[in-house]
C-alpha cells in the first residue's frame, strides 16, 4: 500500500494567501491560548519554587494516599469495564434481541449526563437519607465517603469506553470470518477466543487506554461521593483541588503535573494506536504478482 | 445416490421471502451453479445448505442423512467467501491449518496437511505471511486450501471470484475447474457471471425472486430456457410481443409458429436469439427495414426494425444473407426459432406453451 495523502494543491485550486494565513493564525492562536499555555502554566508552577518541593509535595504522605488511592480504583474499574464492555459490545454487535436498541442507548448514558448527576445518583442510592442507606447503616456498611463509593462511581462513568470501541469495531468487520471458523469446526467458543477477540485487540487496548485516563482523572462524580477525607478519600484529582483550595499553589500544580503526564501518555498511545484501528487491511488486493 | 438434496427450502428475512420453494439435488462429484440476479436467493440457498442461515420450512439432506437441524460445526462443509474472510491476525499456514486443529488433527498431521494444501493452491513458500500481505487472488487461494484442508464433504462457494479482477477471475476459474476434475468433490457454487456458470458448471440452476426458475446443463438453459426470465437473462435474446392468429404466432408482419393448442388471440411473447433472425430475399414470413448493420470478417450484425414495429438485433454469417444489404434498406426476415410464452413479461405466472422449433427453409 503506498496512500500518500497529496496536501498541496494546484495553484488555481489554492485559496488566497490573505485567508490560509489567517485561519491558520486563528486556529493556532487559540490552541495556544487554551491548551498550550494552561499546560504550561500548569509545569512552571509545579517548578515556581525550584525542584526541591516539586518532589516534596509529590513525596507528601497525603499525595501518595492519593496516588495510591487512584491507582487501586482503576486497576479494580478498569478490568471490570473490559468485562462488561466486552460482553455488552459483543451482545449487541453480534445478536438481535429485544432490548437492543435500549442497551446501546445506555452505554452513552454516563456521557450524557453530568459526571455530577453520577455522583448523586449513587448517595441517593447508598446515602445516610439514600434508598438503601437505613439498611446499609443496619449492616455497618459504608459506601457513600468510602473507597467504595469511589470506586463505583468511577465505574459508573467509565463504562461506555471499551463497549463503545467494541461495538464500533466489530460492527463494522462483518461477520464473515466468525462464520468462516464456525463452517471450518469451532465451537462458539473457540471462535471468540481464537477469532474474534484477537482481530479485536487494538480496539479493545484503545478503549482500555481510554478508559484507564478517565478513572485517574474523574473528578465530578468522585467528588461527590468522595467525602474529602484527606489521606483517605482523595483521589489524585480532589487532592490537588483541596491543596488548591488551601492556596498550596505550588504543592497543587506538583501533583497536577502528573495528570499533565498522564494525559500526554494517553495522547501518545491514542496516537499510536488509531492508525491500527482505523485502516483494516485493504478489501481488495491488486492483481497476482 | 445425491450429495445434498435440498427440499422445499423456505426463508424470510422481516417481510421478504428470499427463498421460496426451492427445491433441487446435486449429486456426487457434481460441480452446480446457483445463477442469478444479485438479491435472488442464492446466497442465502447456499448458506442454508452450509448451517449458517437455517430456513423457515423445508429440509436439506446430504446423502441419506438429514442435516437440516444439525449445528453448522457439524456438517462439515468448506465454504469460500466472497470477501475471501481470512483470519487477518493468523499467517497463511495458521489460516489453513485452523479447521484441522479446531477438529482435534495432531499438531504434526495438520501441519503436513496446510503444507500440501499450500502446494495445491500454488502458494508453497509463503506460509509465514499475512493476509495482507497478499493479493485478492492469493488470498482467495488461501481460502480454498483452507476449506479443503479438512477433507469436507462437500464445498460450497459464496461469489468465490466476485472481488477479483477479471485477469484473476479467469485464472482462478480455470484452476477451480481443474481441482475440481481432480478431487472430483460435490460443489456447489453461487454467481451472477452467467458466462462463469456456464463455463465451470455441469448443472446450473438460474435463481430469481427466491425460486427456481430452470435448473439444466448450461445447453439446455440456452436452447430450451423454460421460463421467459430464463430466456431473457441467459444469453442474448429479443422479446417479440404478439399474439396467436391462426395457429401461428404473430408479431406485425413476421410469423412463427405457436404449439397447436393456444386459442386464437392469445397474447404471448417469443424470444428469439438474434442468430435465429435470418436475413432473406423472401418476404413471405416477414419483413423488416434495416436501422444498422456491420458486416465484418464474415460476420455480420444488424438492428432491425420489424414490420409490427419491434426493434430486434440479428446475427450471423455474412454469406447467408442477401448481398446488398444497407442502413435503410428493406429485408425479408425469417425467426426461425423461439421460445414462446403466454401472458405479458410481467405477469407474474407465465407458462412455457412453445420451444424452439425449426422452420423448412424457404
Amino acid at each position: 500500500m503506498s496512500a500518500v495523502r497529496h496536501r498541496s494543491r494546484s495553484q488555481a485550486a489554492r485559496d488566497p494567501a490573505v485567508l490560509r494565513i489567517g485561519l491558520i493564525g486563528v486556529a493556532v492562536a487559540f490552541l495556544v491560548l487554551f491548551v498550550l499555555l494552561p499546560v504550561l502554566v500548569v509545569l512552571v508552577e509545579a517548578f515556581s519554587q525550584g525542584v526541591g518541593p516539586f518532589l516534596a509535595a509529590l513525596r507528601d504522605e497525603d499525595t501518595l494516599a492519593a496516588v495510591k488511592l487512584s491507582l487501586r480504583t482503576a486497576a479494580i474499574a478498569v478490568p471490570l469495564n473490559v468485562a462488561f464492555g466486552v460482553a455488552a459490545a459483543w451482545a449487541i454487535a453480534r445478536f438481535d434481541f429485544p432490548g437492543r436498541k435500549l442497551l446501546l442507548n445506555l452505554l452513552d448514558l454516563p456521557l450524557a449526563v453530568s459526571p455530577v448527576i453520577a455522583g448523586m445518583i449513587f448517595v441517593l442510592l447508598f446515602g445516610r437519607q439514600g434508598v438503601l442507606g437505613p439498611w446499609l447503616e443496619r449492616h455497618d456498611i459504608q459506601i457513600i465517603f468510602a473507597e467504595p463509593g469511589i470506586l463505583l462511581a468511577t465505574v459508573f462513568v467509565t463504562f461506555p469506553f471499551v463497549a463503545r470501541e467494541l461495538v464500533t469495531f466489530w460492527e463494522s468487520q462483518g461477520t464473515e470470518e466468525e462464520e468462516a471458523a464456525l463452517v471450518l469446526g469451532a465451537s462458539g467458543f473457540t471462535m471468540f477466543r481464537r477469532v474474534t477477540l484477537p482481530a479485536a485487540k487494538w480496539a479493545l487496548f484503545y478503549g482500555v487506554v481510554l478508559t484507564t485516563a478517565r478513572a485517574l482523572g474523574e473528578f465530578g462524580a468522585v467528588s461527590v461521593v468522595s467525602g474529602h477525607i484527606r489521606g483517605k478519600t482523595n483521589t489524585l484529582p480532589l487532592h490537588v483541588e483541596v491543596l488548591h483550595g488551601e492556596y498550596a499553589f505550588a504543592e497543587a500544580f506538583s501533583v497536577a503535573s502528573l495528570l499533565v503526564l498522564l494525559g500526554a501518555v494517553t495522547l501518545v498511545a491514542k496516537r499510536l494506536l488509531e492508525p491500527r484501528l482505523h485502516t483494516p487491511e485493504p478489501a481488495d488486493g491488486g492483481s497476482d504478482p | 445416490m445425491s450429495a445434498i438434496v435440498v427440499q422445499q427450502l423456505v426463508k424470510s428475512f422481516g417481510k421478504e421471502r428470499v427463498v421460496d420453494d426451492v427445491s433441487f439435488r446435486v449429486e456426487s462429484g457434481e460441480l452446480v451453479a446457483l445463477l442469478g440476479p444479485s438479491g435472488g436467493g442464492k446466497s442465502t440457498v447456499l448458506r442454508i445448505i452450509a448451517g449458517l442461515e437455517s430456513p423457515d420450512a423445508g429440509s436439506v439432506h446430504f446423502g441419506d442423512a438429514e442435516v437440516t437441524h444439525e449445528r453448522v460445526q457439524e456438517r462439515h462443509v468448506g465454504f469460500v467467501f466472497q470477501h475471501y474472510a481470512l483470519f487477518r491476525h493468523m499467517t497463511v499456514r495458521q489460516n489453513v491449518a485452523f479447521g484441522m486443529e479446531v477438529r482435534k488433527v495432531s499438531a504434526a498431521d495438520a501441519k503436513r496437511r496446510a503444507e500440501e494444501m499450500l502446494e495445491l493452491v500454488q502458494l508453497a513458500g509463503l506460509g509465514d505471511r499475512y493476509p495482507h500481505q497478499l493479493s485478492g487472488g492469493q488470498r482467495q487461494r488461501v481460502a480454498l486450501a483452507r476449506a479443503l484442508a479438512p477433507r469436507p464433504r462437500l464445498m460450497l462457494l459464496d461469489e468465490p471470484f466476485g472481488a477479483l479482477d477479471a485477469r484473476v477471475r479467469l485464472e482462478l476459474r480455470s484452476w477451480l475447474r481443474r481441482l475440481h476434475e481432480e478431487q472430483e468433490m460435490t460443489t456447489v457454487f453461487v454467481t451472477h457471471d452467467q458466462e462463469e456458470a456456464m463455463d465451470l458448471a455441469n448443472r446450473v440452476a438460474v435463481i430469481h425472486r427466491g425460486r427456481i426458475e430452470q435448473i439444466g446443463t448450461p445447453a439446455e438453459l440456452h436452447d430450451a430456457p423454460a421460463t421467459p426470465f430464463v430466456a431473457s437473462f441467459i444469453g442474448s435474446s429479443n422479446a417479440l410481443r404478439g399474439e396467436v392468429v391462426g395457429g401461428r404466432v404473430r408479431v406485425g408482419d413476421v410469423s412463427l409458429p405457436a404449439s397447436a393448442d393456444l386459442p386464437e388471440g392469445q397474447a404471448v411473447v417469443a424470444y428469439a436469439r438474434p442468430f435465429d433472425i435470418l436475413l432473406t430475399a423472401d418476404e413471405a414470413r416477414g419483413t423488416a427495414v434495416i436501422d444498422r448493420i456491420i458486416r465484418h470478417g464474415g460476420k455480420l450484425r444488424a438492428e432491425l426494425t420489424l414490420g409490427g414495429g419491434a426493434q430486434v438485433v440479428c446475427e450471423g454469417a455474412d454469406a447467408d444473407a442477401p448481398g446488398d444489404l444497407r442502413a435503410g434498406s428493406r429485408v425479408g426476415v425469417h425467426v426461425r426459432a423461439a421460445s414462446v410464452f403466454v401472458g405479458d413479461e410481467r405477469a407474474p405466472a407465465l407458462v412455457r406453451v412453445g420451444g424452439r422449433s425449426g422452420f423448412a427453409p424457404g
